[in-house]
Formats: C-alpha cells, sequence, structure tokens
C-alpha cells in the first residue's frame, strides 16, 4: 500500500476486478534486483550462460582442490593417454586423458581457467579505466586535449593489435602482468570513443549547469556528476570486452606470447595440441578449444542479455560485438 | 569532397608516423639491437665496431630521422638478418597474407550478407533464432582453434584437405605472369580453404548481426512503410529500399574489420604455416631486426588506414546526403 503511494495516486478504478489486478502489477515497483531475475528467466538462455560462467570460476577459484592432479606433474610412462584412461586398479585416472609429456589434461584445464578470468577480468579493468578517464576528460574539457587524446586513439586504432602485442611483450618478456598491460591498452580507444561521445551530449544538460551554478569544481563535474551518467554503455561494452579478451589471451598464449609454460593455460594448451593432431591425439586440441568457447559464448550472451536489459538503445549500434 | 580526401591523407601520414614513432621506440628500449648481430664473446671493440657498422650508434632521434627520410626515398635499408632490402624481403611474403586477408574479407562479406538479411526478414521466427544462436557460437570461437578443428577433421580424419602449405596466386599475378596464376587458381583456392574459413567465421558472425540489425533499423523507418503501402512486392521493398539504406552503416563496419581480419590472420599463418608476414614479424622482431620491423608496420598500418579511408569514402558515395568536407 506504502509502496503504491509512493508511486503516486492509485489510476482508474474501473468496475472491472481483472483490469484492477492488472494495473496494480504494473504499479507495483520492483526491485533492480528483481527485474533483472525476472527479465534473465523470460530470456532462457543467460540463465544457463551464469551457471556456465559460475561453475569455470568456481574451478578457477579452487582449482588446487578440483584438480585431480598437478596440472605440471610429469609422467613419461603416461604419454598420450587418451581420454577415459583407467589405471591397473580399475580405477578412472585420466579423465580427459594426458599429453605428450604425460601432464594430465583436466587438470590442466581446470587451471587454465585461472589465467582467463584473471586476464580477462583485469585487462577489462586496466583498459575501461583508462579509455573512460581518457574520453571523459576529452569530451569535458574539448579543444587541444580532446586532439591529442583522439589523434593518440587514431594512431592505436592504425596499429594493428597483434603487431603491438607481439612487440611490447617480445620487449617486455612473459608474465601475467604483461599480458594484462598489453590487452588493457589493446581496448582503452573503445572506452575512449564511447566515454567521450556519452560526454558531449551530459555536458549540456541541465544538471550538469546546475551542479556548476553551485559551485562545484570542474573535477567533481567531471567524476560525481557526469561520470555516473555515462557508465550504463560503458558497463554493457565491458562485459562482451571480457569475453574478446579472453579469446586474445588465448591467442598470444598460442603464438608462446603469453605467460611462462610453467603456467597452464588454454591457448598454451592449444599450440602445444598442433604438433600432436597429424597422430590423432584430437583430445589434446578438443577439450582446451571447448573450455574457451564455452567461457565466451556465456559471457557474450549474457552481454547480449545486459545490453537488453540496461541500455536497449545499443542494440545494433555496432558496440560490443 | 577533394579538400576532405587531401585532409584525410595528410592524417593518414600522421598516424603512420605514429605507428613508426612507437615501433621504433619500443624496439630500441628493449635494449642495443647489436648485441643481437655479435658474438656474446665480442670484445669491446668489435662491439663498438659492429654498433657503427649498423648504425646504432647514432643519437635516436637522427637514426629515426634518417630512417623516415630514406624511407620517403624509397629505401628501407637492408633486413639486418637477410642481408637484403628489408622492402623486398616483405614483399616477398605479403602476397600470402593477403591472398588470405582479402579472400577471408570476401568470404565474410558474401556469405554473411544473405544470412543478416534473411534473420531480419524473419524476425523472431526459429530461422532467426537458430542464425543468431549460430552466429553467437561463431564469435566464440578462437579462429587458432577453428583451424586446428579443421586441421583434425578434414586434413587427418577425412583426408580431404591439406593440412599446410600454400600454392602462390597474387604473387606471379604481380610478376605479370596471369597465365600462371590462373594456372595456380584450383591449388591456391585449395590450400587457402580452410585458413581462409577458419579466420573469416567469427567474422562472418559479427557482420551477420551486424547487418541483421541495421536491416530492422531501416525496415521501420517511414519510406518503407510507404513503399510497402503503395503496394510494391516485397522483393522491390527489400532490394530497393530497405537493403540499399542498409548499406551505409554495413560498409563502415565492414571496411573496420579488416583490421580484425589482420589479427586472425597473424595468428592462423602460424596454424597453417603459411607464409605470409605474420611469422617474418614476430621473428624479426625476436631479432631485433630493426629495419624489417618498421618497413613490415609501416606497409601494414597503410594497409590498415587506407581501408578505413576506402570506408569514409565509399560512405559518402552510398548516401549523398553525407557531406564530406
Amino acid at each position: 500500500m506504502s509502496a503504491r503511494q509512493e508511486h503516486g495516486p492509485k489510476p482508474s478504478e474501473s468496475r472491472v476486478p481483472a483490469l484492477d489486478a492488472q494495473l496494480d502489477a504494473l504499479y507495483q515497483p520492483q526491485s533492480f534486483t528483481r527485474r533483472a531475475v525476472a527479465s534473465m528467466l523470460q530470456a532462457r538462455y543467460p540463465v544457463a550462460a551464469l551457471l556456465f560462467l559460475t561453475l569455470i570460476a568456481l574451478c578457477a577459484a579452487f582449482a588446487p582442490q578440483l584438480a585431480p592432479k598437478d596440472p605440471n606433474r610429469i609422467e613419461i610412462f603416461d604419454t598420450l593417454k587418451p581420454p577415459l584412461t583407467y589405471d591397473r586398479d580399475g580405477e578412472l585416472e585420466y579423465v580427459l586423458g594426458t599429453d605428450s609429456t604425460g601432464r594430465d589434461v583436466l587438470s590442466r584445464v581446470i587451471y587454465g581457467a585461472r589465467i582467463s578470468f584473471f586476464v580477462g577480468l583485469a585487462a577489462v579493468g586496466l583498459g575501461g579505466g583508462i579509455g573512460t578517464i581518457l574520453g571523459l576528460t576529452a569530451g569535458y574539457l574539448g579543444g587541444r586535449t580532446d586532439d591529442v587524446i583522439m589523434r593518440l586513439a587514431d594512431i592505436q586504432l592504425a596499429y594493428p593489435f597483434i603487431l603491438f602485442a607481439i612487440m611490447i611483450l617480445t620487449i617486455l618478456g612473459e608474465g601475467v602482468l604483461n599480458l594484462v598491460l598489453v590487452l588493457g591498452i589493446g581496448q582503452w580507444v573503445t572506452y575512449a570513443r564511447i566515454a567521450r561521445a556519452e560526454t558531449l551530449v551530459q555536458r549540456e544538460r541541465e544538471f550538469v549547469e546546475a551542479v556548476r551554478a553551485l559551485g562545484a569544481t570542474e573535477w567533481r563535474i567531471m567524476f560525481r556528476t557526469i561520470l555516473p551518467n555515462i557508465l550504463t554503455p560503458l558497463i554493457v561494452i565491458a562485459s562482451f570486452n571480457v569475453a574478446g579478451v579472453i579469446l586474445s589471451e588465448a591467442s598470444l598464449s598460442f603464438l608462446g606470447l603469453g605467460v611462462p609454460e610453467s603456467v597452464p593455460t588454454w591457448g598454451a594448451m592449444l599450440a602445444n595440441s598442433r604438433n600432436q593432431l597429424l597422430s590423432g591425439s584430437w583430445w589434446l586440441a578438443i577439450f582446451p578449444g571447448l573450455a574457451i568457447m564455452i567461457t565466451v559464448v556465456s559471457l557474450n550472451i549474457l552481454g547480449d542479455w545486459l545490453r537488453d536489459f540496461l541500455d536497449p538503445r545499443l542494440r545494433g549500434s555496432g558496440q560490443g560485438l | 569532397m577533394h579538400k576532405y580526401i587531401i585532409r584525410r591523407l595528410l592524417l593518414t601520414v600522421v598516424v603512420v608516423l605514429g605507428v613508426t614513432l612507437l615501433t621504433f621506440l619500443s624496439i630500441h628500449l628493449a635494449g642495443d639491437p647489436t648485441l643481437f648481430y655479435i658474438s656474446e664473446r665480442a670484445s669491446k671493440e668489435e662491439r663498438l665496431a659492429a654498433r657503427a657498422r649498423l648504425g646504432f650508434d647514432r643519437p635516436l632521434p637522427e637514426q629515426y630521422i634518417s630512417f623516415l627520410v630514406n624511407l620517403a626515398r624509397g629505401d628501407t635499408g637492408n633486413s639486418l638478418q637477410h642481408r637484403v632490402p628489408a622492402f623486398d624481403v616483405v614483399m616477398e611474403r605479403m602476397p600470402a597474407t593477403l591472398e588470405l586477408t582479402f579472400g577471408a574479407f570476401l568470404v565474410s562479406t558474401v556469405v554473411a550478407f544473405p544470412i543478416g538479411v534473411l534473420a531480419a526478414m524473419r524476425r523472431g521466427t526459429m530461422i532467426d533464432g537458430t542464425l543468431m544462436l549460430g552466429a553467437i557460437l561463431g564469435q566464440s570461437m578462437p579462429s587458432f582453434w577453428l583451424g586446428l578443428m579443421f586441421i583434425l577433421f578434414f586434413g587427418v580424419t577425412l583426408r580431404w584437405m591439406p593440412v599446410s602449405g600454400h600454392v602462390a596466386f597474387i604473387k606471379p599475378m604481380l610478376e605479370g605472369d596471369a597465365g600462371q596464376a590462373l594456372a595456380n587458381l584450383p591449388e591456391a583456392i585449395r590450400y587457402l580453404l580452410m585458413p581462409m574459413v577458419a579466420v573469416s567465421v567469427y567474422s562472418i558472425s559479427r557482420n551477420s548481426r551486424l547487418i541483421r540489425s541495421a536491416v530492422l533499423e531501416v525496415l521501420r523507418q517511414d519510406y518503407v512503410v510507404t513503399a510497402r503501402a503503395k503496394g510494391l512486392n516485397e522483393r522491390t521493398v527489400m532490394v530497393r529500399h530497405a537493403i540499399r539504406n542498409a548499406l551505409i552503416p554495413i560498409v563502415t563496419v565492414l571496411a573496420l574489420q579488416f583490421a580484425f581480419l589482420l589479427n586472425g590472420v597473424i595468428v592462423v599463418e602460424t596454424v597453417f604455416s603459411w607464409p605470409g608476414v605474420g611469422r617474418l614479424i614476430f621473428d624479426a622482431v625476436n631479432q631485433r631486426d630493426v629495419p624489417l620491423v618498421m618497413t613490415a608496420v609501416v606497409l601494414l598500418s597503410f594497409l590498415f588506414v587506407g581501408a578505413n579511408l576506402v570506408a569514409d569514402l565509399m560512405y559518402g558515395f552510398l548516401d549523398p546526403r553525407i557531406r564530406l568536407e
């Protein structure tokens, strides 16, 4: 009752109880979470995607507890065992087989989730942060600052990402943080462009004028007034971007540019599988690839749903996917 | 219009300059390239002599400027590893990369178009749902993994396709030997097929989703309603009114796609041992072959920026309302 009062007077009291009930339902204010859950259940796919992602995230978090074996343990007598290999006591020993040095594929796939998740989230955080700040600054200050930042963006766009990554990673050497750095820098332009465009719109709005009239500093206007109002499209882009970064991370690891050999990653597992393909060791190529695909599909489906839920306007703008 | 093109070309030069400067600085920041071209036990004198011989003893700004001046004269310097002009080394490999990139570009456009239009016309039906689910899946597979799967399935299991190798098509063409190029064509396509499809699946998926939304956007417009109301058949409405107007956003995205494709191409080249520039650049960076890296980066970024320029010009051509200034 009180909830309804908050939302103004009750709509027309019709004489049709069924219609009244419907109108009541329409006027029932719903919490953000409840609307999100309802919309997700209605769309169905995002629920499955969320389940898969939770599963993979759990793998990443509890890899040491979940993995049946040490992912780096070399068993020279158990090389290239196919999936579902039993040991002498009739126990299932290698569920997904072993690689050319006898390392357990299942354990490596489970550990691989760690790098993919960490790098995906960290690089998007870094790139999104840098891009948003630069885009906001360019859009708000305009003039020379805008020119410099946007020319930098042009240069970055003209630099084929893979070349950039090869250059920087060869020079910095391998390592998780270097990978995050390169992938993060690779993403900033997207965020900068969107943040700039949105800022150009927002800075002309009346509430910005009002805050300025109240004597707020430029700094405060940018980060406390405008930023919260441009976040939605950026969050939507970020959700797709994690998927894209995970794919890029896999490519770089595949090229041998990512992390040291001792850290299991899906991309590096695929790189090692290449030499075993001709001898028919299919499991080495299939399982890490499936892991990547399930993760990325789930993120893409969730991103699609998030976009429709938060900001349907972005549909078809070519952003994100 | 001419003014616009000239300004864009100038901007291109600025951008390519930025790219070269960035490359130049990062390769020199990585330490003295001379060390890669002398023995580990070389004395200090030998090292200094080698550095002077390779030109690395000069101040960095001077090295950079002299690179630019020589580049303007068409001289890229000799590759340190191959001891022939860096330009020749890159051009030796470039045709194979271009075959793969253009092939993938063509496939991803030609295949995505009917998918996107069909999905838009059958919006909300099973056909639409299936196509778009397929598109999400296609966007979620790493191209190199698809390549590996193709090798496993069509190469190793079925033995239909060669698992690696390359037959040249563009190269004999460039050398003026069209007869040879045509004779090579069937084999060239056979070798091209798997890497090309592996590279393009991502783009096909992405493009078909974009084409679908561009067409849907247009179908909502008043002039489409008018066209239907005046009794035009559905085909004419789609072809003359809807698709033509949907082309504008599509073309832009397609040209930007080029950049994406090139990234994929460089990775997939490794899977299929394709003799393109991907591996070449990789080795050149590893060996700090400064002239070769710089040349490759310059050529590739021109290709990149060129594709974007073409997109912008097409924009004005497709939609006369857009005046490029």
